[in-house]
């Protein structure tokens, strides 16, 4: 790359982060998502309990001297559980997206890049994938595989997730990367003879990188709420181990009693998933402002 | 338009086998046996005998396989082994049309609110309306169903007493479920009739039209409208995909006798007669369904046209 056209690019990311810090959309988002990361990550120093400690003296407290939010029916503290929950969902949500970005594009890439059989293999599966609703998929998949020891689970949800959710990102790389293999400057440097390695890596990696950076967004927002929703089902994250969704599904016998019950574990996870799709909208208003309406 | 009919009839073929497969051999990854669950508490290995007889368990894998294939066709779905072995195929018929209604008054009222939201956010583009409704769009596909469900019963029933807060007896009991489900689809609905309203208000025929000297209203209604509505047809076909696993939530929590329910009560007894049904049907339903969107498709736009090119 020639110094000029460095220049351009730094010119050009600075411009979208300055146009990012301009929304306040994102903004707040990104604030939310830096301090949840942050709380998940200091959740045994912040949260004062154990995740699993029971309270038999304060059972469906209100907020109370030693116990931020209150406690639930059995008596664990609402706050440490809300705490360790944001692991959860962060974890998932970040490290099931990453497995399927690392997929989708590899797959993506090589079905645009290399055509004929690899292209055909690619579109035929991702249909056969998109013929089943995909979280139905998951909840089938974890379901008749309910594993019996807490870290099976956690590996079971991690698979599912990631089996059902890749498609539809190999399908943009693919798509993204079949247009950009027609323009000028990948031929230009086919036809001085760069390597095919390298023209992946230098010339369309790069170019790909904001509508995967958007999608992957969008999309850590539908891991959480996959994750939330087989939790809640009672096969997702089992106890003793808390999950937004499990809390959710938990409080409903109180409903009348103790509406915060719900009401605690429902906003983190809305905010949470809120804040990623907003960030995800306000990147693509960033990075590529001809798309903005 | 018929080859192209054949052809996609054609192709949902493989893709229900392979829905079938899947589900089926995945039955045999799972942990325990599904007798365990029959025998209960005596362990008489004659029993266990013929009960894994009576359920063709004793057979090789491809064979029970193609065994459940050839009864599915004939619709016999097998016995459920939770439910005091009563034929799938029996508790299908009993509890889908539930389930059925249940999502065709949830793709209404998305549509009934979704359209006209997008189309007014599209007219009233940067607008105050516009924010407004793109804001709840976000707000919506943010919240799922399990949250909404609870805090409008918390709201609509417990507090205000408006409505029943569970059951499913009346119209009054369906408020709720299908509000909690129209909720998401009534927003992807919003979003893209917007940006599909946006689209064809920016072409030539649009500008046409208005130099021509219609009055606004005129061009939105005649020129501007189908020709939007066009991409919408393809979320509302891909919402009852949705529909059908926000019933699983959404019955389970307003304890609605349907599908969902009982599905959810099935993987929680590792009842696999049921769960492979189940995945089964929906399959079939969600590539019904988009065949028909594709050929409504064809139907309302003549330029789309299904020859040999696809």
């Amino acid at each position: 790359m020639t110094a000029d056209a460095m220049h351009a690019q730094s010119a050009r990311e600075r411009s979208a982060v300055q146009r990012l810090l301009r929304n306040p959309a994102a903004v707040v988002s990104a604030s939310v998502i830096a301090a949840m990361v942050i709380g998940a990550a200091l959740a045994p120093w912040l949260a004062g309990y154990s995740y699993d400690a029971v309270d038999r003296a304060n059972v469906l407290s209100g907020p109370m001297a030693g116990h931020l939010l209150g406690t639930d029916n059995q008596g664990q503290d609402i706050w440490a559980r809300l705490l360790f929950g944001a692991r959860v969902s962060l974890a998932i949500g970040i490290i099931v997206e990453a497995i399927e970005v690392l997929i989708g594009v590899s797959l993506g890439l090589l079905a645009a890049y290399r055509g004929g059989l690899w292209d055909t293999l690619l579109m035929r599966v991702t249909d056969a994938m998109f013929a089943f609703p995909d979280l139905l998929f998951a909840i089938l998949l974890v379901g008749i595989l309910r594993p019996t020891s807490p870290f099976a689970g956690f590996l079971t949800v991690f698979v599912a997730l990631a089996l059902v959710n890749w498609p539809s990102m190999a399908r943009i790389v693919r798509g993204q990367a079949l247009a950009l293999r027609e323009k000028e400057f990948v031929e230009a440097a086919r036809a001085i003879g760069v390597p095919d390695r390298q023209i992946i890596l230098r010339h369309l990696l790069p170019n790909l990188l904001s509508p995967i950076l958007v999608a992957a967004t969008v999309d850590i927002a539908n891991v959480v709420l996959a994750e939330a929703t087989l939790s809640f089902l009672g096969i997702g994250i089992q106890p003793p181990y808390p999950s937004w969704g499990r809390m959710i599904s938990d409080s409903l016998p109180y409903l009348r009693s103790a509406p915060m019950l719900l009401v605690y574990p429902a906003a983190a996870l809305a905010m949470l998933v809120l804040s990623f799709n907003f960030l995800g909208d306000a990147l693509r208003d960033a990075l590529d402002p001809r798309l903005r309406r | 338009m018929l080859p192209y009919l054949g052809k996609r009839l054609l192709l949902a073929i493989p893709t229900l086998i392979g829905v079938s497969f899947v589900t089926f051999f995945l039955g045999f990854l799972a942990p325990g046996s599904p007798i365990d669950l029959l025998m209960g508490q005596h362990g008489d290995p004659a029993v266990r005998r013929r009960l894994e007889h009576q359920y063709g368990l004793d057979l090789p894998p491809l064979q029970q396989y193609r065994r459940f294939l050839t009864n599915a066709v004939r619709g016999n779905l097998g016995y459920s082994f939770a439910n005091g072995e009563r034929p799938v195929s029996q508790m299908i018929a009993e509890q889908f049309p539930t389930t059925a209604l249940l999502a065709c008054l949830a793709i209404c009222t998305a549509m009934l609110l979704g359209l006209p939201a997008g189309l007014i956010a599209a007219i009233r583009h940067n607008g105050l309306p516009d924010r407004l409704v793109m804001s709840g769009v976000l707000l919506l596909v943010s919240t799922p169903p399990f949250v909404l469900a609870p805090l409008l019963m918390l709201l609509l029933a417990l507090r205000l007493e408006w409505l029943p807060s569970s059951g499913w007896e009346g119209p009054q009991y369906w408020v709720m479920p299908v509000l909690v489900l129209a909720a998401r689809p009534a927003a992807l609905m919003a979003r893209l009739m917007r940006s599909s309203m946006l689209d064809v208000l920016r072409q030539d025929y649009i500008r046409t039209a208005h130099a021509k000297g219609l009055t606004s209203a005129q061009v939105i209604r005649r020129h501007a409208l189908k020709n939007a509505f066009l991409p919408v047809l393809t979320v509302v076909g891909n919402s009852f995909g949705y529909l059908l696993t926000g019933s699983f939530v959404v019955e389970t929590i307003f304890g609605i006798p349907g599908i969902g329910y009982e599905s959810v009560h099935s993987i929680l007894a590792r009842d696999y007669p049921v769960i492979q049904a189940v995945a089964l049907l929906v399959a079939t339903i969600f590539i019904t369904v988009n065949l028909i969107v594709d050929l409504l498709y064809a139907l309302v736009d003549p330029r789309v046209r299904y020859e040999a090119a696809r």
